[in-house]
């Protein structure tokens, strides 16, 4: 499959996929978070762009509203960053993807970053990017779980 | 691959192929590495394309496309997939209940080491157009153009012919006109038939016994002289024309042995003519028995090796004596392998002891040391004292 057929394909699921987006705002607005359809459509354009640089191919309905609805209510995230954080952590996402060699399914992911952010990283993306998921990702390819399942329940598992 | 994705719709392909990720994922992704999704979407074109399948009864690819959807064109694709990987695993247990004792070992592993490797490895679902196998032992007739599953049951079909073709003959003597071949047979990857067919049919130009596989000096300076008498395409009629006779004496199938060797037998012609002035390019090119490899009896097989506690108790026990009879004697009740032999010469004996010990071999014995020792002369490999002096005994002998 070649990268002009990769790109055709995304094209043709642009329009479910915003629709995907904009559904979200009924949730997110709980949380005074309201995506309009240009940001919308910027974060897709974005998700293009990640997907080529980290050379991945997503489906169809794709990661962003599952990142909206897992982050919209995190205490670090208002209207006025909320575009630029969402787009971050989309593009951290396929990032850890591949840095986990897939290792880590989309939920445990998700679930890791969210903790993360709003715990150890207080917020900065920063910190979650090149500190946190980093060594979750080198303790998994060293085959040492511990570490990351004491930072997820705040005391060491036992059971592993 | 001979199907094109343009010939689908893409807002068709692309729910089977999202599902198909769906199922590789086990759904705990949405997106997945792109050379992934290329190797998935190939599999998935992979078991649509029916056009090129190598068994004629399936029904014609492009009438399925135009009757079916995507979905189902995919799952018959499939289904039929799944069918010849069946038929595959029939045909290779086939071949490896009647697999030939041929001393060459890519003849061996490709088929031993690597079908088992092949069927245990291969994923018709996620990559199917991966063949896996190198298939390194070359065939009369290479499978080209295929992949996958098609390639491996074209290529065990090819092989089945070629290895009912040879099984006509006698193993050892085609391991001893294989050795006449090439010194190296055993390790050279080489197609084995090949040899095989080219002396079958000089033998049955000439009216020699095809089955010997041997062929003196005297006539191939035969054979010579009536290449000299013949153009190309003559020369071409008449390989083709002894083929048939041959086929029909070995009582096999004319038509697809005919059809099969037909473009080996035409580069056999051309390489004859290249030749036919040069009788030493021509005894290369006409592989035989050579003398110096054949074995009047049986083919050499070397006895049982002792262990390593053994042996080394036997050098000690040789290495004391004082008399060559008392050593000899040894040699005689406890050495029953040449390798074993090999080490004992290296370490217990010296100068002229070692020409009593040479009388003790049988002429086999001897010319299976002395090949060994020629193939290390060839690559300028070191000779211990005994190689040398064995060298030396052959040479005083036979004067």
């Amino acid at each position: 499959m070649d990268d002009q057929l990769m790109e055709r394909l995304l094209q043709k699921r642009q329009i479910s996929d915003l629709q995907a987006v904009q559904e979200c705002n009924s949730y997110t607005g709980k949380f005074g978070l309201v995506l309009s359809d240009k940001e919308a459509l910027e974060l897709l354009r974005r998700r293009r762009e990640v997907l080529k640089e980290e050379e991945r191919f997503e489906m169809q309905g794709g990661i962003l509203p599952k990142l909206i609805y897992e982050f919209c209510d995190s205490p670090y995230i208002y209207q006025n960053n909320y575009v630029e954080t969402i787009d971050e952590l989309q593009r951290i996402f396929y990032l850890y993807k591949n840095e986990s060699q897939d290792e880590l399914s989309d939920d445990e992911l998700i679930a890791y970053m969210k903790t993360y952010f709003d715990e150890e990283c207080g917020g900065s993306l920063d910190y979650l990017e090149e500190t946190s998921l980093y060594e979750l990702c080198q303790n998994r390819r060293t085959g040492y779980q511990n570490r990351d399942m004491e930072d997820m329940h705040g005391h060491k598992d036992e059971s592993i | 691959m001979g199907i094109k994705m343009n010939q689908y719709n893409m807002e068709e392909l692309m729910p089977l192929l999202a599902r198909m990720i769906r199922r590789y994922t086990s759904n705990e992704s949405t997106s997945i590495p792109n050379h992934k999704a290329r190797q998935i979407l190939g599999s998935m074109l992979y078991c649509m394309n029916l056009t090129d399948d190598t068994d004629k009864e399936e029904p014609d690819g492009t009438l399925l496309a135009n009757q079916m959807i995507i979905k189902e064109i995919y799952d018959y694709g499939f289904q039929k997939k799944k069918e010849k990987i069946e038929k595959a695993k029939k045909l290779f247990i086939h071949i490896k209940e009647s697999f030939l004792e041929i001393d060459n070992e890519y003849y061996r592993s490709t088929i031993l080491e690597g079908m088992p490797a092949f069927f245990e490895h291969y994923d018709l679902e996620f990559d199917a157009q991966n063949s896996i196998l190198t298939l390194d032992y070359p065939l009369v007739n290479p499978v080209t153009k295929l992949s996958g599953i098609d390639l491996i049951y074209q290529y065990l079909r090819s092989f089945q012919v070629e290895q009912a073709f040879l099984s006509c003959f006698n193993t050892t003597t085609v391991n001893q006109m294989l050795a006449g071949y090439h010194t190296m047979y055993k390790e050279l990857v080489i197609n084995v038939c090949s040899p095989v067919l080219r002396c079958v049919l000089v033998c049955e130009i000439i009216n020699e016994d095809f089955l010997q596989l041997k062929l003196k000096k005297e006539s191939i300076e035969g054979f010579m002289k009536l290449l000299l008498t013949l153009s190309e395409n003559e020369l071409s009629e008449h390989l083709l024309a002894a083929l048939k006779r041959v086929l029909n004496i070995l009582k096999i199938d004319v038509n697809l042995y005919s059809n099969y060797f037909a473009g080996e037998v035409l580069f056999f012609a051309k390489e004859l003519h290249l030749y036919r002035m040069d009788l030493d390019a021509l005894e290369k090119v006409i592989p035989t028995i050579k003398h110096k490899y054949y074995v009047e009896n049986e083919y050499f097989k070397d006895g049982a090796v002792m262990t390593d506690q053994l042996l080394r108790n036997l050098i000690e026990e040789i290495s004391i004596c004082s008399l060559l009879s008392e050593k000899l004697d040894l040699v005689k009740a406890r050495v029953t392998s040449l390798n074993d032999l090999r080490e004992v010469l290296d370490t217990c004996f010296w100068g002229e002891e070692y020409n009593a010990v040479f009388d003790l071999l049988t002429r086999n014995e001897k010319d299976y040391l002395l090949s060994d020792i020629d193939e290390k002369v060839e690559f300028k490999t070191g000779l211990l004292e005994w190689e040398k002096a064995l060298i030396l005994y052959k040479t005083t002998r036979t004067r």
